[in-house]
């Protein structure tokens, strides 16, 4: 499998602010990749940096084996963009703009364009400064994905969207990731992340902080148990790897790690289960264990 | 109006800065005008001959008006600076109550006050007193300014009072027009055509202001400022014109955004074609700039056709003394030919105003967030940077050009050569050239002091009007391209400076696009 986005050691400042510090991301091909991190994380610096907008102080970004800052006209040739703060032309229309993104691109496919339009049901009739949000984010959207582009930069797609234009959305990327292209999903929705990314990397203060499938992650990370017990499980006080235990009558709650989830389900048996939940780490939970204690 | 004084105090709170600036150039712009009045003329038989060329140049008259008494003590340079001093109001309260009204409104950020307990009117009243309080302090400090450079106390009066009046009259206009469409540019056009329509509109009547045309001064609020005739028979009534005006267009404005939608306009928003047929980046660049390039075009048609057409009646405007001194004092050339030069300096500037524009559009497509989607196709820097300083550029160009050849073509009897003729306007295509670089230098290494470009223009404008009327070293004046240009025909041309402009020209150009392709973007 050959790697679409490459970055190493990434470094930007602005004045005193350190954007990003030593960001290393690796994206594969064929893969969605989520790019999760909070407001002020350094997600869209990092996305700018990648489309050649801003300098690297440090480091080296290589997409589609190109030089993000230099092979400019190479790399945009093959690569679709929508922007995290959707601005258009207030004077132009929807399906203008939409030309002429795809015009300047390079590959305007007529088909696809008006097969979007009529999935996210969008009039392109309509002048730019009377759209609403959702209905701007939808241009940008539109304008993206009806192109043959291979890799796919997408900064927050589904702000502004409602839930069932989300669902249009989401079954665009899958189909999209069937013919093979790769899409880079920055976002801070979990939910849409955890749906649809294969990886996912947690930018934290402009560094990856992890990456890896949500399966791995949640490997390393606790499960969450509530159970109705008749006894009261003694041997959890000092079991290693349990936290946040909790009892309300016979309600007991814990976490436990993935190595001593054997041990713990165990001690809950012996003293007699009456219900079980067993929680897998939400992609939250994740992100929150990363988030512990605040931005450094 | 609820809420009013919060809005107010946001709305200083925002352009204070700007306010402040303009302003005290005002000020020490007037105070400077009246000191250097008697260094220029030792006696008043100068001041008089001063006073009657300037009468009898069609050119200073259409500029500036005319004297109706040649012993005024303000004379010509109080009719340079007030006028310097209307057109900076205007453009000072245009911008005030246009930014805080429409542009509120079409940003989206009225929405977030819209929710709080703000009146309906409260954002229209917030920005309306807050360029009528700008307007009357403004005219209120000019007063003593005046006195204090050594005008007479009963005409400083009127001169302040009549600044003050310019204010109100285009706050009260502009308050009219931010109603009319839901685009910030759009009603951007209205109130500055409507602005350059005064302003013909006194050209006009100042020119003829002994025939029966003189009457159309009186359609124009800058014509009615300058009927107070500040040291020149002092009337007070014209003051009242301006107020009656705001009395009559300030309810207008307020029954007509009582009326409509939040982010409306009176006239709907159309839909527009499904498709487009944009596909490079100068397309988009002509698309954005294409209906600011044809009004600026339609002007300068009708200017040359208007110039053109007037070259002859100088003649006529003129008496034999009146003649005789404006041969003494300028020495060479015709009145047809310094008439000329005049016009071509003027167009310049106007022309170099075009190409700063187009040039801070570039600036507003990075600001705006327009940039950024656009350089994530294939388009380059360079290609985008140079399609809108193409549009810059040839604009600019074309702009000199027609209005040379039209106002050659409208001169019909008495011509000295239509070539000749036409040719002034051409002669300060370098100059212009120049400084539509310095701005792209600007936009390019200093993208968030992008007003450099107009503040230069600005300096420029200011040096070449009343460098020589406050005796500026001439070093200084030396600083301004338009200096260098030769003034064609009444001097000879000379290709020198012309080479070294162009030649400037270009490396600004080189050095501005390095910039551009190297600076990160956007910067916001």
């Amino acid at each position: 499998m050959t790697t679409v986005i490459e970055t190493h050691n990434l470094a930007k400042s602005f004045g005193r602010t350190r954007a990003l510090d030593g960001l290393d991301l690796s994206v594969e091909e064929g893969e969605v990749h989520g790019f999760l991190g909070p407001n002020g994380a350094g997600k869209t610096t990092t996305i700018r940096v990648l489309l050649g907008l801003l300098k690297a102080d440090a480091g080296t970004a290589s997409v589609l084996g190109g030089n993000a800052w230099t092979d400019i006209e190479e790399i945009h040739r093959r690569i679709a963009y929508v922007p995290g703060d959707v601005t258009l032309w207030p004077n132009l229309t929807g399906g203008e703009v939409i030309d002429l993104l795809g015009r300047l691109r390079g590959d305007l496919d007529k088909d696809r364009r008006a097969l979007l339009l009529e999935r996210f049901d969008l009039d392109p009739t309509k002048r730019c400064r009377s759209y609403s949000k959702g209905n701007r984010q939808k241009v940008a959207l539109v304008a993206a994905l009806a192109s043959r582009a291979e890799l796919f930069l997408l900064d927050e797609p589904t702000a502004g969207l409602d839930p069932l234009m989300e669902a249009v959305f989401s079954d665009v990327a899958r189909e999209l990731k069937g013919e093979g292209r790769t899409i880079l999903l920055s976002s801070h929705i979990l939910s849409e992340v955890e749906r649809l990314s294969d990886r996912i990397s947690i930018i934290r203060a402009g560094r990856i902080v992890e990456v890896g499938t949500l399966d791995e992650m949640r490997k390393l990370h606790t499960t969450s148990i509530s159970a109705s017990v008749r006894g009261l499980a003694p041997s959890l006080d000092t079991m290693p790897g349990v936290t946040n235990l909790t009892r309300d009558g016979r309600l007991i709650r814990f976490s436990v790690d993935a190595d001593n989830l054997d041990a713990a389900v165990a001690a809950v048996a012996v003293a007699g289960v009456d219900s079980l939940v067993c929680e897998p780490p939400t992609l939250e939970e994740l992100f929150l264990s990363k988030y512990e204690g605040g931005v450094r | 109006m609820t809420g009013w004084r919060g809005l107010v105090r946001l709305a200083w709170r925002r352009d204070r800065i700007m306010i402040g600036v303009v302003l005290v150039s005002i000020w020490l712009l007037s105070y400077y005008s009246a000191v250097a009045v008697p260094t220029l003329y030792s006696s008043s038989d100068q001041l008089v001959a001063a006073n009657a060329a300037a009468n009898a140049s069609t050119g200073v008259v259409a500029m500036y008006g005319h004297i109706y008494d040649t012993a005024s003590v303000g004379g010509v340079a109080a009719n340079k600076v007030a006028m310097l001093d209307f057109l900076t109001m205007a453009f000072l309260v245009i911008a005030i109550v246009r930014r805080h009204t429409r542009g509120e409104e079409e940003s989206g950020r009225f929405e977030l006050l819209g929710a709080t307990p703000v009146g309906r009117l409260a954002p229209l009243g917030a920005a309306t007193i807050l360029a009528v309080v700008t307007a009357v302090v403004s005219g209120l400090v000019t007063i003593p300014a005046v006195i204090a450079g050594g005008w007479p106390v009963g005409g400083s009066v009127l001169f302040g009072l009549a600044q003050t009046g310019v204010g109100l009259s285009f706050v009260a206009l502009t308050s009219v027009a931010v109603q009319l469409s839901s685009s910030y540019r759009v009603c951007g056009a209205w109130i500055f055509g409507a602005l350059g329509v005064t302003f013909v509109l006194r050209m006009i009547g100042d020119v003829s202001w002994d025939r029966a045309a003189g009457v159309v001064t009186w359609l124009s609020p800058l014509g009615w400022a300058q009927q107070v005739r500040y040291y020149d028979g002092d009337r007070a009534w014209p003051l009242l014109l301006p107020l009656a005006l705001f009395a009559v267009a300030l309810p207008v404005a307020a029954w007509l955004q009582s009326r409509r939608d939040l982010g409306a306009g009176l006239l709907p928003d159309r839909l527009g074609p499904p498709t487009g047929r944009i596909g490079t980046p100068l397309g988009l660049a002509w698309r954005l700039q294409r209906s600011g390039f044809v009004g600026w075009l339609i002007t300068y048609v009708i200017l040359g056709a208007l110039f053109g057409a007037i070259v002859d009646t100088i003649g006529g405007l003129m008496s034999g003394p009146a003649s005789e001194m404006l041969r003494k004092l300028g020495g060479v050339g015709t009145f047809n030919d310094i008439y000329l030069t005049l016009i071509g300096v003027i167009a310049a500037f106007g022309a170099t105003a075009f190409g700063i524009g187009a040039v801070m559009r570039l600036r507003t497509e990075e600001s705006s967030g327009h940039l950024e989607t656009v350089l994530a196709t294939r388009v380059t820097r360079l290609r985008f940077f140079a399609s809108h300083a193409l549009i810059a550029f040839v604009g600019s160009t074309v702009l000199m050009a027609v209005l040379g050849l039209v106002m050659a073509a409208a001169h019909r009897t008495g011509s000295s050569g239509y070539w000749r003729e036409a040719s002034p306007a051409f002669a300060h295509l370098p100059a212009v050239w120049v400084m539509v670089a310095v701005a792209l230098v600007a936009v390019a290494w200093l993208p968030r002091l992008d007003w450099l470009g107009w503040a230069i223009l600005a300096g420029v404008v200011l040096l070449g009007e009343l460098g020589p009327l406050m005796g500026l070293p001439s070093w200084v004046q030396k600083v301004s391209p338009f200096a260098h240009t030769p003034k064609i025909p009444v001097e000879a041309m000379s290709w020198t400076p012309e080479l070294v402009l162009t030649a400037v020209a270009v490396a600004l150009v080189v050095a501005a696009a390095v910039g551009f392709r190297e600076r990160g973007i956007p910067v916001t």
